[in-house]
């Protein structure tokens, strides 16, 4: 039986252009940090901040544990854990949509305030979401820096390393995006 | 979203105007003011879509505020944080169709208001009870591993938490196991959870903390002194209603872990949140007992105090870690100006080792309170919460339809003669009829009121004179129908919260105006309806023949007013008196203070009102300057006199109508003076079964409920506990032959009455607040009552043959104990003290024999050990509970599996039983779950036993009095002079 690839050779090649590693990466990363999220989420109290960061470093963690010059493939390995987060928060988002639909549950005042806030912020991801597909089309690179601060987390400094950009460039970057996303998703408000 | 030009751009257009206008807004960023108009000006000349596109770029640069601020994740987490994540969560939709099958036609399921660690809740409507209730239904991963015995055993859990009364607990409804599901329901609680007050505001000040947890350890108290651990206190489960704090969930952990033991220990589903987890409950290694429920309100208090729980950390796991590593950071530390017995308090209670806390909750509120004034916190606390006042007063009673029409056709050819006294009816229902909120005509010819079939409301009117009802078309969904003063037309209602109109004897419908479902109203001598809508908290007014509803009243918020309800319109209209609630209420009928106001239909803006200084449920009427009200509980009409502009209330009201039990529930005058009101009794009865097990009724027990029948030593006699009008709870005596009942005791409070030798007197327990007394009172009630012993948790009282002693359990440091005392007084002392908990010890009739229920390893058993010891105990039964010697002592009868047992025993050479035979099985009450005390007792024959006959159905009854209104008058009058 063939052993599985570490996380660590995969980013490996995938960093050497390998894109079939980058997705097996991805693949991983994806279940890790789903698993985690659940876990954590699931058992929290409310009211317990969890920042996306410490989840996509612990899956890092946990995924690379034992082997020996693990963080050289961190900055790979931060973008791969934001575009998952991305994944996994929408997708439940699109859950949570799909369920408060279908489920015909009415809308009253006051007693639900926690689920509307709820639906509002489902909807906010989605529509996210499906601006930021708009926005790689328009620029790429904009769309991930938007993928890695909001989605992973991350700060401009891990997002600069992560896309290997320079500290400014996903400042401007990051401002920018939050700009055109903004007028996209409030095109009454500007 | 962007193209709403006159054709879309292509995607390469699109491209390129993104391409340049961010160029630009790029370049733009570092600019201001006048250089940053002038490069745009420059960079977009006669181009008007780069100009507008960079313009919009750069307002949404200025207005984007924290927009994308939050990382996704905390956006998303309230979409994350719950029980059925991922997948499951589409199967919510599949849940809810479940739950609607399982609640059957007794509920309508609304929407989803929360979720829980392994539980969904929903807000529903009891159709039966007219109230909105939650119902909790626990995570289906959970029911999916039940079995019938597992359900069983949870839902018999919850049915110990359901008799938990006290107004800091969240009261359990109903509970059931169906479609694969279980749930319960609780009241439907208005307000918010310390876990979103710590949210807004935290930490909090610290007498608002200190009255928080005062409040909370009431309830703990309160559930620990009837041998509830609560196991998952949490600022979740805290709701606050008006301040004060309402506990939740009470025991529901230990319910749950009956569904399903091996899922428990997974690590998914591990019970209790780490946070307020006692260590000896995060290991498993120790007993849970009151202790740990003193850790988490330890754990609670020092997060309202310093605003974080005591071990926080990020996952579950290293808050466990941490907590095994080292003591929480001490309060005073986070936070100094908090008073060093507090924080000690605090710390004493979050001690690793059980033996280093509080034994008990109320040691440590009295640590809490100590050296420091403490708003009243009975006073506070003495309040019930709406959702706890609806389940005390059912909403809506239910007038037997056949049997209203007899009587009150009857009665009303006696009033043909004249007849000084008023007659008074109860009609109680014949089985099926359902009928409710009557509304009388102002003639007192006719009666409309709702009824229901299935789910399916209507309103249904019937002349007094003839037996048929006729249904008016057009009226589905009616909650509630208020009668024009000519009698001719109906404003009604309905559940799709509107008012609506129909001539009373049918016809077209008209909607007149959105309304509160439950609403109250008044419809004037004016043509006026005043009413009360869901989204004004003032009363509104409106021309009973339609147009717009206009503001009658202005809430004042600052005398915290927060709805005004019940409206009595007088003086042909002009002059409204309200119910003024303060905190937040319920669509039950609410306390509050009298207001009156002004209707003037010219007036632009709401009319200010004055307080008239009574407080009430509602208004009933006004004859000359008496105002005639309901007062506060819902079981007393009075009246006050008001000053001679009605305005204020003068001199102190006198009582004219006390209801002897049920309550007084939306009480109708009519203008012969007719009342009718509508009470609801929940109701068992005492029942003789000989060993063939058929039940028959103990002649003279009144309606009512009944607990702990206790036979006399001479067996005429049978006192009981009864409680008659859902909030008073006392010892009655019922002669047996003579077939009469007479009330014993009057303190509202006595429970666990029994017998002491020679029959001459009662041994109750009276029970507040925690803590509980043993009393005597002579059982001809001719002196005063006697204390003989108390303590927490004073249960299950049993006087020894030689009438000097008396047994009775007792909670000491959380773990229930027997313990004695002498009736002549004297100290009390324990008897036998078990790390487990003991219940309902009797004494053989020789004396040397003491028999008692323990409760291991979650089962009950009979036991039997030498009296008054020391002695090895022996079983008497696997499971069994309750048990009773016969008077020779050779047999024990307990119960077990709903079925009465009875061992025989033999004594040489050492004490044990010699066979077992089940003399009856039957559904009685208490027969699944054992409660601290004996519900059932037998004759001196062995032969006959007095069992508690369930009856689910709260038995509602309508009261007619004729001529009430005449009496009243003649009295009133009387007063005058």
């Amino acid at each position: 039986m063939q052993a599985p690839e570490s996380v660590t050779q995969l980013l490996a090649r995938a960093t050497a252009g390998d894109r079939a590693a980058l997705d097996r990466a991805f693949a991983l990363v994806y279940d890790e940090l789903h698993g985690l999220a659940h876990r954590q989420l699931r058992r929290e109290a409310e009211g317990h901040t969890l920042s996306s960061t410490a989840l996509v470093h612990e899956a890092y963690l946990r995924l690379v544990q034992g082997e020996p010059g693990v963080w050289q493939g961190r900055a790979h390995f931060l973008a791969i854990g934001a575009t998952a987060m991305r994944r996994i928060l929408v997708e439940h988002a699109r859950r949570h949509g799909a369920a408060r639909r279908g489920g015909g549950a009415r809308r009253v005042t006051l007693d639900t305030v926690d689920a509307l806030a709820a639906d509002e912020r489902a909807e906010l991801l989605v529509d996210l979401d499906e601006a930021l597909e708009r926005l790689a089309a328009l620029d790429e690179r904009q769309a991930r820096v938007v993928e890695c601060r909001f989605f992973g987390g991350l700060t401009e400094e891990e997002t600069a390393e992560a896309l290997d950009i320079s500290p400014r460039t996903a400042k401007r970057d990051w401002a920018k995006a939050r700009s055109w996303l903004y007028q996209e998703l409030h095109p009454e408000a500007v | 979203m962007t193209s709403d030009g006159a054709r879309h751009p292509t995607p390469e257009e699109a491209t390129d105007l993104f391409r340049r206008a961010d160029a630009v807004f790029d370049a733009v960023l570092d600019l201001e003011g006048a250089e940053r108009r002038a490069y745009i000006e420059r960079a977009c000349a006669g181009d008007d879509a780069l100009r507008d596109a960079v313009q919009r770029l750069l307002r949404a640069h200025e207005r984007a505020g924290d927009f994308l601020d939050s990382p996704a994740v905390d956006v998303a987490r309230p979409l994350l944080d719950t029980p059925a994540r991922d997948a499951r969560i589409a199967d919510d939709v599949a849940l809810r169709e479940r739950l609607a099958r399982a609640l059957g036609a007794a509920y309508r399921l609304e929407g989803c208001i929360g979720r829980g660690g392994m539980a969904i809740v929903y807000r529903a409507e009891d159709l039966r009870h007219e109230r909105p209730v939650a119902v909790k239904v626990l995570d289906p991963e959970l029911g999916a591993s039940m079995d019938r015995e597992r359900a069983a055993r949870f839902l018999a859990e919850i049915r110990v938490t359901a008799r938990l009364q006290h107004p800091n607990v969240v009261p359990v409804f109903d509970s059931g196991a169906a479609e694969g599901l279980l749930y319960f329901v609780m009241p439907y609680v208005e307000g918010e959870t310390l876990r979103r007050r710590l949210r807004r505001e935290s930490p909090l000040p610290v007498e608002e903390a200190l009255r928080i947890a005062l409040g909370i350890g009431r309830a703990l108290e309160h559930a620990h002194a009837h041998g509830i651990v609560h196991r998952d206190l949490k600022p979740e489960n805290v709701l606050l209603q008006g301040g004060e704090p309402v506990v939740a969930d009470f025991g529901i952990a230990l319910a749950v872990s009956h569904v399903g033991d091996a899922r428990i220990t997974s690590p998914g589903l591990t019970l209790g949140t780490p946070q307020y987890m006692s260590p000896e409950q995060a290991s498993a290694d120790g007993p849970v007992d009151v202790r740990t429920d003193v850790y988490a309100l330890g754990a609670v208090l020092y997060e309202m105090l310093t605003g974080d729980p005591p071990h926080a950390a990020s996952s579950a796991h290293a808050v466990l870690a941490k907590r095994r590593a080292e003591p929480a950071t001490a309060v005073r530390v986070v936070r100094p100006t908090v008073p060093e017995h507090v924080a000690s308090a605090v710390e004493r209670a979050l001690a690793r080792d059980p033996g280093a806390r509080f034994g008990s909750v109320r040691e440590m509120l009295d640590a809490l309170t100590e050296a420091r004034a403490i708003p009243a916190p009975d006073a506070r606390g003495a309040r019930w919460g709406p959702g706890a006042r609806t389940a005390a007063l059912a909403a809506v009673g239910v007038l037997g339809a056949v049997a209203a029409v007899v009587v009150l056709r009857q009665s009303r050819a006696e009033r043909t003669t004249p007849a000084a006294r008023p007659s008074t009816f109860v009609v109680t229902p014949p089985p099926g009829a359902n009928l409710r909120a009557p509304a009388l005509a102002p003639d007192g010819t006719r009666l409309v009121y709702v009824g229901t079939e299935a789910t399916q409301r209507r309103l249904l009117v019937r002349s007094l004179s003839e037996l048929a009802a006729t249904p008016l078309a057009g009226t589905e969904g009616a909650t509630r129908a208020i009668f024009s003063p000519d009698g001719r037309s109906i404003a009604f209602f309905t559940t799709e919260d509107k008012l609506k109109r129909i001539a009373s004897d049918g016809g077209p419908v008209t909607v007149l105006a959105p309304a509160f479902r439950f609403g109250t109203g008044s419809w004037t001598g004016g043509d006026r309806i005043v009413f009360t809508r869901p989204d004004v908290p003032g009363l509104v007014w409106m021309p009973a023949a339609g147009g717009t509803s206009r503001p009658l009243t202005r809430v004042d918020s600052a005398r915290k007013e927060t709805r005004h309800v019940a409206p009595l319109a007088i003086d042909g209209g002009r002059r409204v008196f309200f119910t003024v609630e303060r905190g937040r209420g319920g669509p039950a009928a609410a306390d509050g203070d009298l207001a009156v106001t002004t209707l003037d239909p010219s007036a632009e803006s709401p009319a200010v009102h004055s307080l008239v200084g009574v407080r009430v449920q509602s208004a009933l009427t006004v004859i000359k300057r008496w105002l005639l009200f309901v007062a506060p509980g819902g079981v007393v009409i009075r009246a006050v006199r008001l000053d001679p502009t009605l305005r204020r209330a003068v001199g102190e009201p006198i009582t004219l109508l006390e209801a002897q039990d049920g309550g007084i529930e939306g009480p109708q005058l009519a203008r012969d003076g007719t009342l009718l009101y509508m009470r609801s009794i929940p109701r068992n009865q005492p029942v003789l079964v000989d060993t063939t097990g058929a039940p028959r009724p103990v002649a003279g027990a009144p309606t009512g409920s009944y607990m702990n029948p206790r036979l006399s030593p001479d067996g005429r006699r049978l006192v009981i506990q009864s409680t008659q009008s859902a909030r008073a709870t006392d010892a009655w005596i019922i002669d047996l032959a003579a077939r009469t009942s007479t009330q014993l005791t009057h303190v509202g409070n006595a429970i666990n009455p029994t017998w002491t030798t020679d029959g001459a007197h009662v041994v109750y327990v009276s029970e507040s607040s925690g803590r509980s007394s043993l009393r005597a009172q002579r059982a001809d009630g001719s002196e005063p009552s006697r204390r003989i012993a108390d303590g927490p948790g004073v249960f299950a009282p049993d006087v020894t043959t030689d009438g000097r002693t008396i047994v009775f359990q007792r909670d000491t440091a959380g773990v229930i104990g027997i313990w004695s005392a002498p009736l002549g007084g004297g100290e009390s002392r324990p008897v036998l003290m078990e790390p487990f908990n003991l219940y309902m010890p009797t004494v053989s009739p020789d004396g040397r024999w003491l028999a008692y229920v323990a409760k291991t390893s979650g089962r009950y058993a009979v036991w039997v050990r030498p009296f008054p010891g020391p002695g090895t105990p022996t079983r008497i039964s696997e499971n069994g509970t309750e048990p009773a010697w016969s008077r020779d002592g050779r047999r024990i009868f307990y119960r077990a599996n709903r079925s009465m047992v009875a061992a025989t025993l033999r004594y040489e050479p050492t004490i044990a039983v010699a066979s077992r035979t089940t003399l009856f099985a039957g559904r009685f009450d208490d027969d699944e779950m054992p409660m601290p005390h004996r519900n059932f007792d037998v004759t001196a024959d062995g032969r006959q036993f007095v069992m508690i006959a369930s009856s689910p159905e709260t038995v509602r009854e309508t009261v007619v009095s004729l001529g009430w209104l005449d009496e009243v008058r003649a009295r009133l009058a009387r007063l005058e002079r």
